[in-house]
């Protein structure tokens, strides 16, 4: 466990280190994971298909706030449609423009969460995103999700249709308009999809709120379940087929995401809960505080090993003036250079400022004479020999 | 030297200036009243073309069903139903609008009152070097 705490808080660091570039890069993969997922379902338009396009797009989009991403991603999807029918492109423009209308326009923030349902469908792991988003984000982003799923089922409708209209070559605009609508709105799996991810996005956040221990892990359990739950009984009860094997693997995806977004988000250690109880004026008090598991990233030490300017160097210093005045040198006498010369401390370079000043070093003779001087004094303290 | 208060001070500022800063003194530069009167009438026209988009999607739905069973009480009655719904969506709209848009303001006005606090800080600390 430590180590999945040190690891996070490293990723924490270089987040805070490189916020900007991993922010775009992020919004450049999900950019392009959708477009070419968008490419890959339901590419009509060839034109559109092409990798230099999706990636160019991926990239403008990558500088610009996520609106700009989901926008995108619905002209995208209406030139392929439009390559297939006429009717279908009108329809779709319509559910577009009304989720626009009525929600997207008043929060825009919530916008990542309608791209990231329908790749997440196509992942085949739906749970994943209303778990997720119930335990990170507010329970408003439970529309988002549900227009995301929405947006999936259009795509796969159009998908469905497209061979139909290719095989019956003059249809009606009207008759292609009639039955694009009862494709999309009296889809009974697309209603059952949209009422599990709000229930699930809602008991999650409900769980997630109370104060039960490990409620991140059994929110997200529970969100998973009850998503599995309400897919298949709705499948049962209005007898549409529900894919059992992405329900399944979206459920497990789900409860691995929310443990990995518990150690991110809401790391506590609840054998080290207190519950406490204390009262003012007004109300009693009973609260539980449960304390949050830190782990300080481990830092680097530099070890300095010879730092310039901390060692003095001696150096002899000939005293020029004292030169010219010595005579000249007799033989049998000892050389009277020697008293010219004369040792002076150099300071290489200056004192770093942290370092104490050297003492000033006392002289051996100063010693000496204090220690006569003691030894006298004591003396004639024991001998009463005082000058009296 | 470098004056660590007057360092933080202008980070603060400077970072608020690139993020919601822009936004913000845009928001500011209105009355409450117009900025949150401006985003309703705003939202009545989009709640109006998305109700008649709606409107218009539900009639092509049920188009063959509406043609076989046309009469003059039932054209009433759906219109009646077709008027009421869209007071009822416009109403319901305008308040949410109201509401977020009039949210929106207050907080964006805090920050501007931070931020021109952090300003008048930034003045005095320039003042005292100057002196």
């Amino acid at each position: 466990m430590d180590g999945i705490l040190t690891l996070k808080v490293q990723l924490q660091n270089i987040y805070a280190n490189y916020s900007k570039i991993i922010d775009k890069a992020v919004r450049f993969v999900l950019a392009f994971i959708t477009f070419f997922a968008i490419s890959k379902n339901i590419g009509y338009m060839h034109v559109l298909t092409n990798p230099v396009i999706t990636l160019g797009l991926s990239l403008v989009c990558a500088f610009l706030p996520d609106i700009f991403t989901v926008l995108a991603a619905a002209v995208l999807v209406l030139a392929h449609i439009y390559a297939v029918s006429l009717g279908n492109v009108i329809v779709a423009a319509f559910v577009f423009f009304l989720m626009f209308v009525f929600y997207l326009r008043l929060a825009p923030k919530t916008a990542i969460a309608v791209i990231l349902m329908p790749v997440a469908f196509m992942l085949k792991i739906p749970t994943v995103v209303p778990v997720g988003f119930a335990l990170v984000c507010a329970p408003s982003y439970a529309v988002s999700v549900g227009l995301g799923t929405i947006a999936y089922y259009i795509i796969g409708a159009v998908k469905k249709s497209a061979a139909a209209t290719q095989a019956a070559e003059e249809a009606k605009l009207m008759t292609d308009l009639m039955g694009s609508v009862k494709q999309i709105f009296q889809n009974k799996e697309m209603w059952i999809m949209v009422a599990a991810a709000i229930i699930c996005m809602l008991a999650v956040y409900g769980i997630k709120k109370a104060a039960i221990a490990h409620a991140w892990k059994v929110a997200s359990a529970a969100g998973a379940a009850l998503y599995l739950i309400v897919a298949v009984a709705g499948g049962t009860v209005f007898g549409c087929k529900v894919s059992m094997t992405s329900l399944a693997i979206g459920a497990v995806a789900a409860v691995i995401a929310g443990c990995v977004l518990e150690i991110l988000f809401f790391c506590v250690d609840y054998s080290k809960c207190e519950n406490l109880q204390f009262e003012d004026d007004e109300y009693f008090y009973y609260v539980k505080a449960v304390p949050k598991v830190g782990v300080a990233a481990p830092q680097k030490e530099v070890k300095e090993i010879n730092r310039r300017g901390e060692f003095r160097e001696e150096a002899e210093v000939i005293d020029a003036e004292e030169l010219r005045k010595r005579p000249k040198k007799e033989p049998g006498k000892p050389s009277a250079s020697k008293n010219a010369i004369k040792k002076k401390p150099v300071q290489q370079g200056k004192r770093p400022k942290g370092t104490p000043k050297k003492q000033p070093i006392k002289r051996k003779s100063d010693l000496d004479n204090a220690d006569q001087l003691l030894l006298t004094q004591s003396l004639k303290k024991d001998l009463n020999l005082d000058d009296k | 030297m470098i004056n660590e208060k007057k360092v933080k001070l202008m980070t603060r500022m400077a970072s608020y200036e690139q993020k919601e800063g822009k936004e913000d003194l845009k928001i500011g530069s209105y009355y409450q009243k117009d900025y949150v009167s401006m985003h309703v009438v705003g939202g009545f026209i989009w709640t109006t073309i998305g109700y008649a988009c709606l409107i218009a999607l539900i009639a092509i739905s049920s188009f063959d069903k509406l043609l076989g069973s046309m009469s003059m009480g039932m054209m009433f009655t759906l219109l009646g139903g077709v008027v009421i719904g869209y007071l009822a969506v416009v109403i319901t709209y305008s308040v949410i609008t109201h509401m977020i848009y009039k949210r929106k303001y207050q907080s964006a006005r805090m920050r501007i009152k931070k931020y021109n606090h952090d300003l008048s800080r930034l003045l005095k600390l320039y003042e005292k070097e100057n002196r």
